[in-house]
């Protein structure tokens, strides 16, 4: 009425504000929800909770059209191509030492960090994957 | 002697020259492991393949060319984008998922779970260090 709600409709940065908030809040009530639910003994409830506040979340990401810009965008894309970098290189450098280490008998890696290993070498695989059809749609 | 110098100019033919010394590195640097394990000699072999891997990264910090463009890189870092999703949704469906099955008593997932779910979460944390890095140099 007084032009509050028709400039916040229509302000772009406004409406990042707005589904920012509701993204960050339904992650920060996904995780209040599991660990209060799974503290009261309904492990099951919590997760499903967790998964339906996790999912709302999505929904807000990919509707709004504000939330995330190009730049943000170009950031992220860096940010994981170092993560992949910096993955890429822990493995290059454990891996075979865990081997080694092994073979000559000095230490023998638990079944967690054969886990930690694998989940590096399974993302470092998926991104391979990711980088063939990159390439070919290019 | 003429190739030589038209080798030197030319961008393209420097750009294969150092991607076939990396890789060549990394070839030698594989055999050399592999060839340690099966003599026996596991840690010479680590040792090789560690001193190409510093090789590796000392030829990549040094030389002018590139052995990547600007080009291979966009792709490289979308298709790194791409697989942090992947891995946000194996992570966010699997490790709750997982800890409320195990309290519920219904499925106990075994230690090499956990361990590549832990795995995950320190690639989130280097992503969220690489954000912070570049939000602060960039812009």
């Amino acid at each position: 009425m007084f032009g509050l709600t028709t400039t916040d409709d229509t302000d772009p940065l406004a409406t990042r504000r707005r589904d920012r908030r509701l993204f960050g809040g339904l992650i920060g009530a996904a995780m209040l929800a599991f660990f209060t639910l799974d503290f009261v003994g309904r492990p099951i409830v919590a997760v499903l909770a967790y998964w339906a506040c996790v999912a709302a979340a999505v929904v807000v990401l990919y509707r709004s059209d504000a939330m995330m810009d190009e730049r943000d965008r170009a950031l992220e894309r860096i940010a994981s191509h170092r993560a992949v970098l910096a993955v890429g290189a822990a493995l290059i450098v454990l891996s075979p030492g865990i081997s080694a280490l092994s073979a000559a008998d000095v230490y023998d890696a638990t079944p967690f960090v054969d886990g930690v290993l694998f989940g590096w070498l399974a993302l470092f695989v998926v991104w391979t994957g990711t980088y063939g059809v990159t390439r070919l749609q290019r | 002697m003429l190739g030589h110098e038209s080798d030197s100019h030319d961008p393209l033919a420097a750009r294969q020259r150092s991607r076939r010394i990396i890789w060549g590195l990394v070839v030698v640097g594989s055999l050399a492991f592999v060839g340690g394990l099966e003599l026996g000699r596991p840690l010479v072999g680590v040792g090789l393949y560690w001193a190409c891997g510093v090789g590796f990264v000392t030829y990549a910090a040094v030389t002018d060319s590139d052995p990547y463009d600007e080009r291979d890189l966009e792709i490289q870092a979308k298709a790194a984008g791409s697989t942090l999703t992947v891995a946000a949704v194996v992570l966010i469906a699997g490790a709750p998922g997982a800890a409320a099955l195990e309290a519920a008593n219904v499925y106990t997932a075994p230690d090499l779970f956990w361990g590549a779910m832990w795995a995950l979460a320190g690639v989130f944390g280097a992503f969220a260090l690489g954000m912070a890095y570049h939000k602060r140099l960039r812009y």
